[in-house]
């Protein structure tokens, strides 16, 4: 939800109707490449700020979404999915999380009902509580350094035994949070890290770890964040190789 | 099966697809943890979910991916292999850093050890190991289930070791903790004969295969606890709160351990500092298999 090359994605569409966001939106990969497959090769990150630093970036691929919740609401609320998963479609490694399209208050418990990935309907997250931080873009579903012992992030826990989500029934919150949040189901690829101020960092996804992350077509790549400090107008550049066959 | 080269290696996790990552996270809970012990994540909340140790007390039983509380780690492989690639750990809380989480692969445990009574409690074992069969590499933990009282207690067991031999004993005196919390790994410390995070094995013995019974020393007053039975497979030191800590296990410490299937997957961890309570972690476990 960062200004800056990709443009910023907020999450607009119709409220609770699950929707996908386009390959040209995110972080560019180039262009389908299929029956070739696409991985990732390398990827190097820096900022010129000293706050926010060390921080960690989590690489995903958001495959769908759900706009608008109420975070206000102690109504269940339940989801329409007109769209499916476009990408990993049975949901296995597919994990969620809440994040705010504005600024909210927090503090309340919350809980998601989904079908996993083996097309399991009625499963039921352990309840969370949303964090505090209040602002836009933050992942309300992640932890903070509170004393609350239900703040588990970044993704949203799942039912015992389920390694992924499908889709999204419904989500409940138990008491009113303040603001509006998107539930996103994204499939996490890589990491990296920003150390400190003015050092750019390379990883190569073969050699300095095996992995190579593949890239599917359509996908839309992005990152998510968990700075030491406030990243409030603090600029982050990066490179990213893809390599194909 | 396994692989044959780099080249053999990189073609079946990107061309055939045969790789899976699964990023997990834990929250430690209203306690405050103490550097220098080691503790049992598997019991906290998160995903996956907390290990409860559910069964009859007493009495042996097997854990596997299927058992809902280990990392889900896609299924059973064989006939091919499946092996850990990297691994990774971050926490935003100063306090959780330095420290260090190793992975095992929880294979069975005796649930209900009653930390209360001093007299040898005797274990079942109609469920035997069903990874690392023989025993060989198989350590033991004690993990608190329950708060242990506050009495002082030394720990003793009766176990068969990995080549089938009956009636080994811990070849020092080792110590609980007094006063134990869910789920300190109670022998694990740095008080006078503590042993972490794994019970030290008998002299020439290099595993376990059973365990026959524990001894408490006095009873402690309170509490419950579970016997581990675990395969150690790796380890990540967490160094700096916010920084992901990676390890790449081809080239960087090349050992690709094996994930065998079934295998329930957790997280012991030792906190180099004082870890304030609901210390949240984050971390991934990447495998490949050919």
């Amino acid at each position: 939800m960062a200004t800056g090359n990709p443009s910023p994605n907020y999450y607009a569409s119709a409220p609770l109707v699950s929707a996908v966001l386009e390959a040209k939106d995110g972080i560019f990969h180039g262009s389908n490449t299929a029956p070739d497959a696409k991985n990732l090769a390398s990827l190097l990150v820096q900022s010129s700020s000293s706050t926010g630093v060390p921080v960690t970036l989590i690489l995903c691929d958001y495959l769908l979404y759900y706009p608008f919740i109420d975070m206000d609401s102690t109504d269940q609320q339940d989801l329409t999915n007109t769209t499916p998963l476009p990408r990993y479609e049975s949901g296995a490694g597919v994990r969620a999380f809440l994040v705010a399209q504005g600024n909210y208050v927090g503090g309340a418990d919350f809980f998601i009902t989904y079908t996993n990935q083996d097309g399991v309907t009625g499963r039921v997250s352990p309840t969370i509580n949303s964090n505090t931080a209040t602002f836009t873009a933050t992942l309300v579903s992640s932890s903070d350094t509170s004393s609350i012992d239900k703040r588990i992030g970044p993704f949203i826990p799942l039912q015992s035994g389920d390694s992924g989500i499908r889709s999204v029934q419904s989500i409940t919150f138990l008491s009113s949070n303040g603001g509006i949040a998107a539930l996103v189901l994204a499939k996490t690829l890589g990491q990296h890290i920003i150390r400190e101020q003015a050092s750019p960092n390379e990883k190569n996804f073969i050699k300095d770890i095996m992995s190579a992350p593949r890239v599917r077509d359509g996908a839309f790549l992005n990152f998510l964040a968990l700075p030491s400090g406030s990243l409030q107008s603090v600029a982050i550049t990066g490179l990213a190789d893809f390599v194909w066959g | 099966m396994g692989f044959s080269s780099q080249d053999d290696l990189i073609s079946k996790i990107t061309t055939s697809g045969k790789i899976w990552r699964t990023d997990w996270n834990k929250i430690t809970g209203a306690a405050a943890y103490t550097a220098g012990r080691w503790y049992d994540l598997s019991q906290l909340n998160g995903f996956p979910v907390a290990n409860t140790y559910a069964g009859t007390a007493l009495n042996a039983t097997v854990a596997s991916e299927s058992s809902g509380f280990g990392l889900p780690h896609n299924g059973n492989v064989t006939p091919d292999t499946k092996h850990l690639l990297n691994i990774g750990a971050v926490s935003a809380v100063a306090t959780a850093v330095p420290g260090t989480l190793m992975l095992v692969d929880l294979l069975l445990y005796y649930p209900g050890i009653n930390m209360n009574v001093a007299t040898a409690q005797t274990l079942v074992n109609t469920n035997t190991l069903t990874r690392y069969t023989s025993g060989a590499g198989v350590r033991a933990f004690l993990a608190i289930t329950a708060t242990a009282g506050a009495t002082a207690h030394n720990i003793s067991l009766s176990y068969t070791n990995q080549a089938g031999t009956a009636g080994r004993t811990l070849p020092v005196t080792v110590s609980g903790t007094a006063s134990a919390i869910v789920p300190h790994i109670t022998h694990a410390g740095i008080a006078a004969n503590n042993y972490g995070p794994f019970l030290p094995l008998g002299s020439g013995d290099t595993g376990i295969r059973s365990v026959q019974s524990l001894q408490l020393s006095a009873a402690s007053g309170a509490g419950t606890a579970a016997l581990v039975l675990a395969k150690p497979l790796t380890s990540i030191p967490i160094t700096t709160a916010s920084v992901y800590a990676e390890r790449d296990l081809l080239n960087q410490l090349p050992s690709m351990p094996q994930v065998q299937d079934g295998a329930c997957l957790t997280w012991i961890y030792f906190p180099g500092a004082a870890t304030g309570a609901n210390t949240s972690f984050f971390g991934h476990v990447e495998q490949g298999w050919g």
